[in-house]
């Protein structure tokens, strides 16, 4: 679904990726995973055309990154991107006018279950507050892919928590894809269908986490460890 | 449902104006305080300029308030890379067009608004402090050679206002264009948008020149004389003639248009976060 063929992208002299080719299954959570500096966000903003490859394409349903194609992907970043005059219902109206897969009773459903007000002004809400409002706007729309960007940065236990529940919630297994970018694989273990392993910009292990932790005998975080401690590569 | 281009606009419109508010709140006190602080030297000194000193102390005062409104468009480019907003804008499904075009609505109200009520207040303090022979002479300057709807000096004006609006829209693509071409590299970034601002201006600046001189406009006919030596306000005003008017608007939307067609499109090809 989401194809990376090739793909090279240098930031100057860096190569944040270097020669990456992986095909993102429908239908599942997939885990980019690896420390800083891996390229999981890089990989994450050519998928949303944020950014542009140096060499090689990106492609989703064979095609490239349309306008049409943008329709389909709900996209939260790591950083804060509101506007600072922003309260939670003025995000959720510019955001709303975009999409036609937007859901006003998701919306209403999870922004009780989030535990977030309409008159909230985001500027003013904590962090955890934030990322929640962040979550909401992403997931209020049907949207085929959703790509996540370190939801779970800086977040306290309770709200990763309420995160991961947000996003295993409404899934449509086999229809929606979801990919997300975490250091906390703990938390993300048993949800995650596939795992893709980073670093420096190169794809070190990839494959069904089921499977990968029945080939190794090691939980994800433990097989995480081997790969990123050791220095040993797959 | 299919989400029309027109309430896409519009959100961007909405959303860009309120991106302007706060500043022009406080441009507007800006005016308001220079108004009343002119006001104010005038009614506890001796001083007195006449009508014409009065008119010229209040276009400084409405053109300080556009030129703020002209310095605040680079601002509402170079903000959205650094509040982060653009990752709410870069991935939605529009293209560069609906963007800087709200961009420029935005601007073009704000001006309106600014300029509009920074008009009236400098008005109403003119004419407070005015005396009523100088009012008078300002009238008869703005009735003079009344023979049909308009009177010359008036329509003089209504060009000029013309002209300075397609001008100052103009003048923001221009912003845009170089924000944009400043955005792209990562060291230098608002050095590189000044110098192109600048090159961009004296590039079409050129092209003005030799194209007036290719169909041959009398270049003498763009200087506004304002009055006879020594005579007040009391002589006829030229800005420029119906010919060279149309041309000139026309000249500036296409030099417009080829501008900012092209900030859409480094926009969407270049443009990386």
């Amino acid at each position: 679904m989401i194809e990376f063929k090739n793909v090279t992208k240098k930031y100057g002299k860096t190569r944040a990726l270097d020669d990456i080719t992986v095909d993102i299954g429908k239908g599942k959570i997939t885990g980019l995973l690896g420390p800083n500096g891996s390229g999981k966000t890089t990989m994450i903003k050519l998928i949303t055309d944020l950014n542009k490859p140096s060499s090689g394409e990106v492609l989703i349903d064979q095609g490239p990154i349309t306008q049409e194609v943008k329709k389909r992907i709900a996209y939260l970043p790591e950083i804060d991107h509101f506007y600072p005059w922003m309260k939670i219902k003025d995000a959720k109206n510019f955001v709303k006018t975009f999409y036609e897969d937007w859901d006003e009773n998701l919306y209403e459903e999870l922004l009780g279950f989030l535990e977030l007000e309409e008159n909230m002004a985001i500027k003013k809400i904590s962090k955890g507050q934030r990322a929640k409002a962040k979550l909401l706007l992403a997931f209020s729309r049907k949207a085929d892919i959703i790509l996540l960007d370190e939801p779970l940065s800086g977040i306290d236990i309770f709200t990763r928590e309420k995160i991961i529940e947000t996003m295993i919630k409404d899934y449509r297994e086999g229809e929606q894809s979801i990919v997300i970018t975490t250091h906390e694989i703990k938390e993300i273990e048993h949800v995650i269908d596939d795992a893709i392993f980073l670093k420096q910009g190169k794809i070190i292990l990839l494959g069904e986490v089921e499977q990968l932790r029945a080939e190794k005998n090691l939980s994800l975080v433990d097989l995480m460890k081997e790969v990123y401690g050791n220095g040993k590569e797959f | 449902m299919e989400k029309n281009s027109s309430s896409k606009l519009w959100a961007m419109y909405k959303k860009d104006v309120m991106n302007l508010k706060t500043e022009s709140i406080f441009m507007l006190a800006f005016v308001l305080g220079i108004n009343v602080f002119i006001y104010y030297r005038v009614i506890t000194s001796e001083s007195t300029f006449g009508a014409s000193g009065y008119g010229v102390l209040s276009a400084m005062v409405v053109f300080g308030a556009l030129f703020l409104v002209f310095i605040r468009s680079f601002s509402l480019v170079s903000s959205e890379w650094k509040d982060n907003t653009l990752h709410m804008i870069m991935p939605l499904p529009i293209g560069g067009n609906t963007i800087f075009f709200s961009k420029l609505l935005a601007i073009l109200t704000q001006t309106f608004i600014v300029g509009g009520i920074s008009f009236a207040l400098t008005l109403g303090a003119v004419y407070m402090i005015l005396e009523l022979e100088d009012i008078q002479q300002i009238f008869n300057f703005l009735a003079m050679d009344s023979g049909g709807l308009l009177s010359s000096n008036l329509m003089e004006i209504l060009k000029m206002a013309g002209y300075g609006f397609v001008s100052f829209a103009s003048l923001i693509v221009l912003v845009f264009f170089s924000s944009v071409v400043g955005r792209m590299f990562t060291k230098l970034s608002g050095l590189i948008t000044f110098v192109v601002f600048i090159l961009s201006n004296v590039l079409i600046g050129q092209l003005t020149g030799f194209i007036d001189g290719a169909v041959n406009f009398d270049q003498g006919s763009r200087v506004m004389i304002l009055g006879e030596p020594g005579g007040g306000m009391t002589g006829n005003m030229t800005f420029m003639g119906t010919p060279e008017l149309i041309f000139g608007i026309i000249f500036t939307v296409i030099i417009s248009l080829i501008f900012f067609f092209a900030t859409t499109y480094l926009y969407e090809q270049k443009v990386e976060l």
